[in-house]
């Protein structure tokens, strides 16, 4: 190993320098106070999780990409499970197989993608009200206090959302019940409770929207 | 006392004080140029550092480390994928100039340089997507998605933007380091 081709400084010549260490901890101390007396505490969230039940056969996992053609999803033409949930009030919220078709959305609050995809279907729900005869369901889902925009009942709240929407517990069982990999994700499910298509992602809402009409037998 | 509040608040203002210092430097260095007042900043600045550079930057690779580590392991913010790769660069750094600190080992010097700037660079990418996610596509992976900001302190200071600044500040004493050891050569030649 090379060494520096001077030996370190002695004392002396360090007469007239702050220790460079002291400076340090000087620092760190200054930073410590100021975040003690000004660091605020975590805001509080309500019944963000959920307690769903989930019945039925879950879909196979999505791959992560949206194929070119529906049938080519492994889940294609699969039975939904059901599923019984509450929204952030405790009230119930369910996705059955009652013969109504469904665009079912999962999104988190603190994905940045879904933060830009809910209030554009909000727009487009405040537009056109929505495909007649399609219902609507999201999930929220992969929650966590310590991310960025928590609650989630805040978020979508805010949002002006007026879907229902079913909180997912914590290990996000409804998600992965329908095979969800990545958010924003949407499910697009048949009246007979088939799955007509599934999308990873942001989604145009032309797109979604033709979808959705596609759904009406 | 300490929780992830005030944690935060404390690296954040870390940050900030790393932050002025590689702003500072950058700002003498690029203004000794053409001013020879600045110059004299700089040599004063390369003066006071001289001999504790490495130390130096081990303490701030070191506290990125044991911050990081805060988050994840006490915090419980699980790293995301661009967070491990910024470990990799910034976990040998810390040890490795804590070693070359304690028996200078200046030869150190090249090699820390080009690992922070990987890991700075990384630390661009991660800040630059959490911004602009769609850089990285249009969907956030459900465990631990690289795109998502557990927290922006001041509105700005990201773990990301932290993790930059430290690189940036081990940077800025490895040239120090070489600035420092030129000097005593050209002493050396006199």
């Amino acid at each position: 190993m090379n060494a520096k081709p001077t030996a370190p400084k002695k004392a002396g010549e360090e007469r007239g320098k702050l220790p460079i260490v002291g400076i340090v901890l000087g620092v760190i101390a200054v930073a410590l106070v100021i975040a003690v007396m000004f660091a605020g505490s975590e805001p509080l969230g309500g019944a963000e999780f959920g307690e769903p039940t989930v019945e039925g056969t879950a879909l196979p996992p999505n791959i992560g990409s949206n194929p070119a053609d529906p049938a080519d999803d492994p889940a294609f033409g699969l039975v939904i499970p059901e599923v019984t949930g509450q929204d952030f009030a405790g009230e119930e919220v369910s996705i059955a197989n009652n013969g109504t078709p469904k665009a079912l959305l999962f999104v988190s609050h603190s994905c940045p993608h879904c933060q830009d995809e809910i209030p554009e279907v909000q727009s487009w729900l405040d537009a056109t009200g929505g495909v007649p005869g399609v219902e609507i369901i999201t999930v929220s889902t992969a929650a966590n206090s310590a991310a960025a925009n928590w609650p989630p009942s805040e978020w979508l709240d805010r949002e002006g959302w007026e879907p229902p929407v079913i909180a997912d517990d914590t290990d996000s069982s409804v998600f992965r019940a329908f095979g969800g990999s990545a958010i924003p994700y949407w499910v697009f499910v048949n009246a007979d409770g088939t799955v007509a298509y599934r999308n990873v992602g942001r989604m145009e809402i032309n797109a979604a929207t033709a979808v959705m009409q596609s759904l009406i037998p | 006392m300490f929780d992830l509040q005030t944690a935060k608040l404390f690296f954040a203002m870390l940050t900030v004080a790393v932050n002025i210092v590689v702003v500072g430097y950058v700002v003498v260095v690029i203004g000794a140029i053409w001013s020879d007042r600045a110059a004299g900043i700089r040599d004063q600045f390369y003066e006071y550092v001289d001999g504790h550079e490495m130390l130096f930057g081990s303490i701030v690779a070191g506290a990125a480390m044991l911050g990081s580590l805060y988050l994840s392991e006490i915090a419980h913010l699980p790293p995301c994928r661009m967070c491990w790769y910024q470990r990799f660069a910034m976990y040998p750094t810390a040890i490795v100039l804590g070693i070359a600190a304690w028996r200078h080992f200046t030869v150190v010097r090249i090699p820390v340089m080009i690992t922070v700037t990987i890991g700075a660079g990384i630390s661009v990418y991660h800040y630059l997507i959490q911004w602009f996610p769609s850089l990285e596509g249009t969907s956030c992976s459900i465990d631990v998605p690289c795109t998502t900001a557990y927290f922006r302190v001041f509105g700005f200071i990201s773990i990301p933007y932290m993790a930059l600044s430290a690189f940036a500040l081990v940077f800025v004493m490895m040239l120090a380091l070489g600035a420092n050891m030129k000097r005593q050569q050209d002493r050396a030649r006199a």
